[in-house]
């Protein structure tokens, strides 16, 4: 091996750092002035739309940036050849391919994914089904970014939503992580409960809950399937005494308390109106930040 | 033949893990280091082979250990030439078997007629011009191309109504050979397979391929594959011959090992910069056996959750159970002293099948495991869960026999001298058993000390002691043991019969890069009591079948061995102060007791200095033409510990998932 090591000492580094930031600034900011001063300009500055990337790259949060870029795709829709699409459609791919760039350097840009959609609703020949296809591959790596499945709910409006395919999606995320706000959401926008799939969507939500009790993302999904108007009282009575050995195995979950209280609520009776008593009054012990709430719970009771 | 400098620091002879591991430590810190072997392969009895290679490796000798021109080597008065060798530390018990013919053609056409007319049939069906009536009939065996085209409209006349009945239950039939093409070709699209690269610690990245890859390829073939046919649609038997001839897309490993993500192994792999050498995939799934079934163990959280075969009661027991071992002390099993961990476990009362689970997969041990150790191996597991794929385990694609390479990749980068294939014939000692040098062909090569393999020890070092040995058996098979929706490389962890072993058993698929497409390798590992295939029938007679109908696996190829286990016992006899005897493989599922005695005979050479410490990524160095120069910076930059001064920055980052290859 023909070679040294590079060595410099840490203090040197945070100079030569420093002095880089330095630099980046300055740039950014003859950057934005370039960009400000020549906006109205019309047919718009070539140089500053080029600039405009470059800045969006190295940070994507600015939205004055991404409107200026919208004004100027504005301009080329309506100076573009009408009889052929293929200029507009090759400038709207190079605006996609910009905001891949910078969804890379913050996946959880908002200015990034509205504009992408902005852009490709535009395209003279948007490949919605291709667009379909990344979504669902960025969601196998990155399954808790809910711009993304905010992104694919847009994506199925365009293209027609397979009902029992999203299902099989939404599943199979939720095997792989059920601590998913996003992926539990997702499953309750994609179906009506009825009596065929309430007792599956029972079945996979205790799997969730006995699992961990004391995350709190599947015990919100419990309670959207509760809100719903096929939960029968034997669905409920059954699910209690499910709770309640769970509860023998781990009896400081407030989780455990507090789905207790949903599931009694409405078919109260003098039996569980104590039950319901004892049930706050725990709570207020193990969970005394939400002191006041439960509180008030109490006190609707009686 | 090029001579060999003649003065070294270190000479290692064999380049198995053990001795790799400290051949790379030892040119890592600066010290000159030769690396010999008599043998013509990487690893010695951690090599991986093709599989031509593997039946020829038994049975040709060894290795070239010879005499010829060691005579006219001048010793001085009190040295004395010791034969390198013995003949202790022998591969027993090899028993290599096919069980399928050995042409194509020798299965019975009569029988492959009525199947394969029928299949070409449905193909011819669809395709409609004569091009792919020869295209078909190319696929299908010697016996039907001769009636084939003869029979094209009979064919088409019995296709159709074939083509109903089967439309009725099963997919859409399609020209097999057509779809088989355009699946290639999506697949050349797709390669190269997409790697997903898990953040590891701060500053490294070990490059995985992970399921989740697989997903992807899948549904990049989902239009594809879900019109094609089954597998028996050029059916078309393997065959000794067909097998024979993507011998070299085999790796097979003498030594098949899995990693655990996090264990010291890895860890080691990862801060010495190692890991960059080689490519790992995540083991999708641990398998067990349980009420005459295979069962993927719910081991992770997710698996737990998502696992049919525990109830409610038991997800919320197991998960309980595993946080409290994880968060346990030594103190907390202190009545537990001299009892099992099964015992353990059955006083917390749980159910049999959760027992099963945690004793053989979690805490991969047997019934007379101890307490303590069953413990340790629990929070060993946990420790390595969630960082790659679903499993704690990761496997070296190509096979095994990559890791020892790795390190003697990094040895020669740092300096080290490689020479394999070379005559060894003698190892020089004085009157009190100092290494003095060895003997190559008419060469005397010195050095200060010496690391080998045991099997390269000289009988007058080696004391004689029964040995032990582990049974191995290698298969080839046709199918999955456990058809799974993706491709997962599986370990499957059977206890005994009578719960006293566990069998460690690996299977991958072409996607490890150690078999062709089609075809499975298993791999069986245990201790041996009575001979290799004997110890192992049980798990060869429970996972695999004979009968091709039979959903389970048949074996096409099968390969018995014992391979001698020299790390229980010391056998080294007069204590030499500077040459060190490493012992071969264990009968451990990883690698971290082996790297650990590497780590402790490098430390007994080189007391003061680190055992590979971080080695520079390719931007940290500074290419210059002057070699002198080089040659001395080299060996600054690898006794110094500059590279940890070195802040990583970002671009850093990057740099470390380029791969050196």
């Amino acid at each position: 091996m023909h070679g040294r090591l590079k060595v410099r000492t840490t203090e040197e580094q945070k100079l030569i750092k420093e002095k880089k930031q330095q630099e980046k600034l300055k740039a950014y900011r003859q950057g934005f002035q370039q960009i400000l001063s020549t906006r109205h300009e019309v047919p718009y500055n070539q140089t500053s739309f080029a600039i405009c990337s470059q800045l969006l790259i190295a940070n994507p949060d600015i939205s004055t940036l991404w409107n200026y870029r919208k004004e100027v795709i504005l301009q080329e829709i309506e100076t573009s050849d009408k009889s052929n699409e293929e200029e507009l459609g090759k400038f709207m791919t190079s605006e996609i391919k910009l905001t891949e760039q910078c969804l890379l350097a913050n996946p959880k840009s908002y200015g990034s994914w509205y504009h992408r959609f902005w852009v490709l609703d535009r395209h003279p020949k948007p490949d919605w089904n291709g667009e379909f296809a990344l979504c669902s591959l960025y969601l196998m790596k990155d399954d808790r970014n809910f711009h993304c499945w905010d992104y694919r709910r847009l994506i199925l409006e365009k293209i027609g939503i397979d009902l029992d395919a999203e299902r099989k999606f939404s599943t199979e995320r939720i095997n792989i992580n059920f601590s998913n706000y996003s992926s539990w959401h997702y499953r309750s926008t994609l179906k009506q409960l009825n009596q065929e799939s309430l007792d599956e969507e029972i079945n996979l939500v205790q799997n969730a809950v006995f699992t961990d009790p004391a995350d709190s993302s599947a015990w919100f999904y419990l309670r959207w399937i509760l809100s719903s108007q096929d939960v029968t009282k034997k669905h409920k009575e059954d699910m209690l005494c499910k709770l309640e050995s769970l509860q023998e195995l781990d009896p400081d979950c407030k989780w455990i308390y507090i789905a207790k209280s949903w599931l009694t609520k409405g078919v109260r009776d003098g039996n569980s109106v104590a039950a319901d008593g004892d049930c706050f009054r725990t709570l207020i012990q193990i969970d005394p930040l939400r002191k006041g709430h439960y509180n008030d719970c109490l006190n609707n009771i009686d | 033949m090029d001579t060999l400098p003649t003065e070294f620091d270190l000479i290692v002879v064999g380049t198995g893990l053990i001795e790799s591991a400290v051949s790379a430590a030892a040119s890592r810190i600066g010290k000159r280091v030769l690396h010999i072997d008599s043998k013509d392969y990487y690893g010695g009895l951690w090599a991986s082979f093709n599989l031509e290679n593997i039946e020829t490796v038994f049975s040709k000798p060894q290795s070239n250990i010879h005499n010829a021109g060691s005579e006219d080597v001048q010793l001085d008065a009190n040295q004395k030439k010791l034969v390198i060798g013995n003949d202790l530390f022998e591969i027993i018990d090899i028993e290599q078997a096919w069980h399928v013919l050995e042409k194509d053609k020798d299965y019975d056409s009569s029988l492959l007629k009525t199947k394969d007319v029928a299949e070409a049939a449905l193909e011819v069906s669809e395709e409609c011009n004569a091009e792919s009536v020869d295209a078909v009939t190319k696929e299908v065996p010697v016996a039907v191309e001769a009636n084939a085209e003869s029979l094209v409209d009979e064919i088409q006349a019995i296709a159709v109504q074939e083509a109903i009945e089967k439309n009725n239950d099963v997919d859409i039939q399609e020209g097999a050979v057509a779809v088989i093409e355009a699946k290639e070709n999506a697949e050349k699209e797709t390669d190269p397979v997409l790697e997903v690269k898990e953040e590891f610690n701060a500053t490294n990245d070990i490059h995985v391929e992970a399921e989740e890859a697989q997903i992807v390829e899948e549904e990049h073939l989902n239009n594809v594959t879900s019109l094609e046919v089954s597998a028996a649609a050029v059916f078309k038997p393997w065959s000794q011959e067909s097998i024979m001839k993507q011998s070299r897309k085999f790796n097979l490993d003498l030594t098949p090992k899995v990693q655990f993500s996090r264990g010291e192994f890895v860890k080691l792999l990862v801060s010495s910069n190692i890991a960059r050498y080689a490519e790992y995939i995540a083991i999708g799934r641990i398998l067990t056996y349980l009420d005459g079934k295979l069962i993927p163990v719910p081991c992770s959280r997710s698996n737990i959750f998502s696992s049919p075969h525990v109830n409610v009661i038991e997800k919320r027991v197991l998960m309980k159970l595993l946080s409290t071992l994880m968060d346990s002390t030594d103190k907390d099993f202190s009545e537990y002293d001299g009892k099992t961990f099964k015992e353990y476990l059955q006083d917390r009362k749980l159910s049999p099948e959760l027992i099963h689970y945690i004793v053989y997969s979690i805490a991969l041990s047997d019934d007379e495991t101890s307490c303590s150790d069953g413990v340790k191996n629990v929070k060993r597991f946990l420790a390595s869960l969630g960082i790659i794929g679903q499993t704690p385990f990761i496997y070296s694609m190509y096979g095994s026999g990559e890791i020892p390479q790795a390190f003697c990749r990094l040895s020669a980068v740092f300096g080290g001298t490689y020479a394999l294939n070379q005559p060894l014939s003698h190892f020089i000692y004085d009157e009190e058993h100092n290494f003095k040098g060895l003997i190559s062909g008419q060469q005397k090569i010195t050095a200060s000390n010496l690391v080998t393999g045991f099997e390269y020890a000289p009988n007058e070092m080696v004391e004689k002691k029964e040995m032990s040995y582990i049974s191995r058996g290698i298969f080839i098979t046709d199918k999955s043991v456990l058809e799974a929706d993706k491709q997962k490389t599986s370990l499957i962890l059977m206890p005994s019969k009578d719960g006293k072993t566990l069998c460690h058993i690996i299977e991958a698929g072409h996607w490890s890069g150690v078999c062709p497409k089609d075809l499975y390798i298993v791999h069986m590992s245990a201790r041996r009591t009575a001979s290799a295939k004997e110890d192992l029938k049980y798990y060869v007679d429970t996972l695999f079948s004979n009968d091709p109908n039979d959903t389970k696996p048949n074996v096409l190829w099968s390969f018995y061995f014992a391979i001698p286990d020299t790390n229980d016992k010391d056998y080294t006899q007069h204590n030499s102060k500077n040459s060190f005897f490493c012992p071969g493989p264990d009968s451990d599922l990883d690698y971290d007791n082996s790297i650990q005695k590497a780590s402790k005979i490098f430390d007994e050479i080189y007391p003061d200095s680190e055992f590979l410490p971080r080695a520079p990524d390719p931007d940290e160095i500074i290419f210059c033409d002057d070699s002198d120069e080089a040659a001395e910076e080299v060996k600054e930059a690898g006794a110094g510990d500059l590279p940890q001064e070195i802040e990583k920055t970002e671009e850093k980052q990057d740099s470390a998932e380029i791969s050196l290859n």
